[in-house]
């Protein structure tokens, strides 16, 4: 336990002004995403929406660019209790229009952890798109690099990069690689790559060379919409959702570049 | 796994007048103690280790706040009620309940005081108010300890101004804030 009362720098979430809670969902990762995988208390993503505030991860604050937010679903409870409920106390956190107490706030949540929707799903049932996205000062001497697990399904740091394929993109500027991955993590393998890759770019040997490794729940754009730029090949995919996923990609890829973690929607 | 164990709680008020404060304040003190760590005791049994300490501390929103934040340990099993686990419903129910009927008498079982960081601006003020302020070390970490020069109703108004947004905040940590003898043991 920390020998001081309070931890200065860090928000003070129970005080501010009050916040409407718009909407709480939750997204289900597959079994395969992950080696700790449990069944009885499953991998997922929750976000909620708040009016004037935007989206936020739980899990993450306001300006973590090293965040991949895949949690087990008491861990997202957990979180909410600590870092979300006490705003309820003093009727600074309503939700659909009216102060709850941190009770009701709970049963709120825990009804949306019983259904979490499937992540494959997150475009067609609630218009968002999860994606992963990392970027890093690649080097060669990095492919090599084992994985930390047994029977990892990508056994070097090489058979993982291999496995992005197009949504990997590597920028040379002078003797500098710079590697950028957007995982869009509605298609089948996009939570285990998203997984392994924050897995890998975890360990020490990258250090400060990992810009930034997070995740992201954008609204998806009108199904009209356009890339107007984006860095590497899109991956296939049917219909509309091909549009969607190079406009997202290249806000993505813009927001990278920018790199303003505020504007990446995952404050609390 | 190693837990925290709560066996019992009592509350205490401080009427408003009497800290010439514009709330009552109120003082949760929670007998407690780690599931790993024991003591034998003369007749040879061994028990787990207990002790009583401030759990939470200020008005009645703020003590309801750091009963939340507290609660979230029930969800993974870090924090059980008389060893057994217990929701986090539960546990903030408990200190409703509490709060509910306070008992008087605090000034008889606690004195309050509070570390912190010594570059908090709380040291500066502290000391403009006349608490004393006591400079420690701990594994390395220095600290600086704020006691109330009296441990009565005029030295806690003092105290509880000084130490008003520590309270208020989501990151407070409820190590020294005080300590509470003369209660029974479990």
């Amino acid at each position: 336990m920390s020998n001081v009362n309070h931890v200065p720098g860090l928000s003070n979430l129970a005080n501010g002004p009050v916040t409407h809670e718009t909407r709480i969902a939750c997204l289900a990762l597959p079994a395969d995403c992950s080696p700790l995988y449990n069944a009885d208390d499953p991998f997922a993503i929750g976000f909620v929406d708040e009016e004037g505030r935007g989206r936020s991860l739980i899990g993450c604050s306001a300006v973590d660019v090293r965040c991949v937010p895949i949690l087990h679903l008491g861990r997202i409870l957990e979180w909410v209790c600590r870092y979300r409920a006490p705003r309820t106390v003093p009727g600074l956190l309503h939700c659909d229009g009216k102060p709850l107490s941190p009770e009701a706030y709970l049963r709120r949540w825990r009804e949306a952890l019983t259904s979490p929707v499937p992540i494959v799903q997150a475009l067609t049932r609630l218009g968002v798109l999860p994606m992963g996205r990392f970027r890093w000062t690649a080097l060669d001497a990095d492919r090599g690099m084992t994985a930390g697990w047994t029977h990892a399904p990508y056994p070097t740091f090489g058979d993982l990069l291999d496995a992005l394929g197009p949504r990997l993109s590597v920028i040379q500027r002078g003797d500098q690689q710079t590697a950028i991955a957007v995982v869009d993590m509605t298609t089948a393998d996009g939570p285990r790559l998203t997984w392994w890759l924050n897995d890998f770019l975890s360990a020490r040997r990258f250090g400060e060379r990992v810009a930034c490794r997070f995740v992201s729940v954008d609204d998806a754009l009108p199904s009209g919409a356009a890339a107007t730029a984006y860095v590497g090949k899109p991956p296939r995919l049917p219909g509309d959702s091909q549009a969607q996923f190079g406009a997202c990609a290249a806000l993505a890829v813009s927001r990278i570049f920018a790199f303003n973690p505020s504007a990446q929607g995952v404050q609390p | 796994m190693s837990h925290w164990i709560e066996y019992q709680a009592a509350c205490f008020v401080i009427p408003a007048d009497a800290l010439r404060l514009p709330e009552p304040r109120y003082v949760i003190a929670i007998e407690g103690g780690s599931n790993n760590l024991t003591s034998r005791e003369r007749s040879g049994r061994e028990r787990r280790v207990r002790d009583w300490y401030v759990g939470m501390l200020g008005t009645a929103d703020q003590v309801m706040q750091q009963t939340v934040r507290a609660a979230a340990g029930c969800i993974g099993g870090n924090v059980k009620l008389c060893s057994r686990r217990v929701t986090p419903e539960a546990y903030i129910q408990r200190t409703r309940r509490l709060l509910r009927k306070p008992s008087d008498g605090v000034f008889r079982h606690v004195t309050l005081s509070a570390r912190v960081a010594p570059d908090s601006p709380l040291v500066a003020l502290a000391e403009a108010c006349d608490m004393i302020t006591w400079h420690g070390d701990e594994c390395g970490r220095p600290y600086v300890k704020l006691i109330p020069r009296l441990q009565d109703s005029e030295g806690w108004a003092t105290y509880f101004s000084v130490v008003e947004s520590i309270l208020d905040s989501d990151t407070v940590v409820f190590d020294g804030m005080g300590e509470v003898f003369g209660l029974p043991r479990s």
